[in-house]
């Protein structure tokens, strides 16, 4: 696979990751070029022992380590801007703002967990990847993965529902519209 | 042991069986939202700008390897030179080369800054050097080359950059003007797709949608796996 293709396929997953980790919007595209060299680089190395999702992840969490090193100062991760500020421009706008909404609260809410907890939330629901890949990106055991998914998704129903009592969760219709 | 069920593939018979997890409608609208965060095709474009021209400099790959604060500022130098004030100098010494009465001369010694900034080769040619050598290696050609290389490539980013800029301002006919000369210009040059991207967007947006379909049809045939695959769809079925 080329570092072109990987990109296109691959550009997205890194910028959420990178986000997540912290790493501020407006240092965004530069850390997914810093990624992206670091694949450039390193790829024909790569022997496909674990999933090429977990790879990049281990990459963007070294990327983001090293700039909060380099930048001397602890990012706040999450936020109400984490991901909401880059979606298609082309999308229709109702659409756009409704989707930036639930973003916020999403990453409002992901925010609020623990970051053991939301890492293993995000790449099992969010990002797709299995069990054993998580297990291999984060170093921990599989039995792990399960138990913090587990507290994850308790945790993030609550923050659901507490939302939604406070009324700062726009009521979702049957049809999946708000 | 196998994975649970995905909350978002959860369906009436699997509810309720993993443990007990239940998933409501709120809880997955939020999550399928956090699924669909993409950037977008522009902010896409504007990085693989950067990563293309980064890539196939040797130097800047080699440095890249060295990590750390050489690589900030080496990259710093070279983003600044190549996608920065580096492509637009680039692009006006091309843009007066083409048409002498049209921009006062530009001193290609602006572009100076940027050692490492060499002509694009084949990737993964080069075995990666260390970082001393990196930034020494340019030594090697003259400098005369090495503005001349950099000049092409910050040329060529420049187009880019300028047609994004005229389509942005409405002005698509203009951007396919700049578009098509960098056609023949930079015929092998590391900015193909993006110039082509853009010209079937500009192709698209000044109303000749049967000109940017084919043209559309042959870019994805070309590079079906391209970042841009997306956007030039869209734009050949509008």
């Amino acid at each position: 696979m080329t570092l072109e293709e990987i990109y296109g396929r691959h550009v997205d997953f890194v910028w959420r990751a990178l986000r997540r980790q912290g790493v501020p919007d407006e240092d965004a595209g530069d850390a997914i070029q810093e990624v992206f060299l670091t694949v450039h680089r390193t790829l024909q190395g790569f022997e496909g022992r674990s999933s090429l999702s977990t790879w990049l992840y281990t990459i963007c969490r070294s990327v983001a380590r090293d700039r909060r090193q380099r930048a001397h100062r602890r990012f706040e991760v999450a936020g109400s801007d984490l991901l909401a500020n880059d979606v298609d421009e082309r999308a229709d706008a109702t659409a756009r703002v409704e989707h930036n909404d639930r973003l916020s609260l999403l990453e409002t809410i992901l925010g609020g967990m623990e970051v053991e907890l939301r890492e293993v939330f995000v790449l099992f629901e969010i990002e797709d990847m299995t069990g054993e890949e998580i297990s291999h990106a984060l170093t921990i055991p599989l039995g792990t993965v399960y138990s913090r998914l587990q507290l994850a998704r308790k945790a993030f129903k609550r923050a659901v529902v507490r939302m939604e009592a406070g009324k700062d969760l726009p009521v979702v219709r049957a049809g999946g519209r708000a | 042991m196998s994975d649970p069920t995905r909350l978002t593939k959860m369906t009436k018979t699997t509810k309720g069986k993993d443990d007990g997890v239940d998933v409501t409608a709120s809880e997955l609208e939020l999550i399928r939202a956090g699924r669909e965060a993409r950037l977008s095709p522009q902010h896409k474009q504007r990085i693989w700008i950067g990563i293309s021209a980064l890539s196939t400099s040797a130097s800047v790959t080699a440095t890249a390897a060295s990590g750390g604060a050489l690589l900030t500022a080496v990259k710093t130098t070279i983003l600044v030179a190549v996608v920065g004030g580096g492509s637009i100098a680039g692009y006006q010494a091309w843009q007066h080369r083409a048409r002498p009465a049209a921009v006062p001369p530009v001193k290609t010694a602006t572009l100076a800054p940027a050692p490492a900034a060499t002509e694009p080769e084949t990737r993964d040619a080069t075995p990666p050097q260390r970082p001393t050598a990196a930034v020494a290696a340019p030594r090697s050609s003259s400098p005369g080359v090495r503005k001349a290389q950099v000049s092409r490539l910050g040329a060529e980013s420049g187009v880019v950059l300028e047609a994004r800029r005229a389509l942005r301002e409405g002005r698509p006919e203009d951007a396919l003007r700049l578009l098509d000369a960098a056609r023949t210009e930079f015929a092998a040059g590391a900015l193909t797709q993006e110039r082509e991207a853009l010209a079937i967007e500009a192709l698209s947006r000044s109303g000749r949608r049967e000109v940017a379909q084919t043209r559309a049809a042959a870019f994805l045939r070309a590079y079906p796996g391209s970042p841009h695959a997306a956007s030039v769809k869209s734009f050949a079925a509008h």
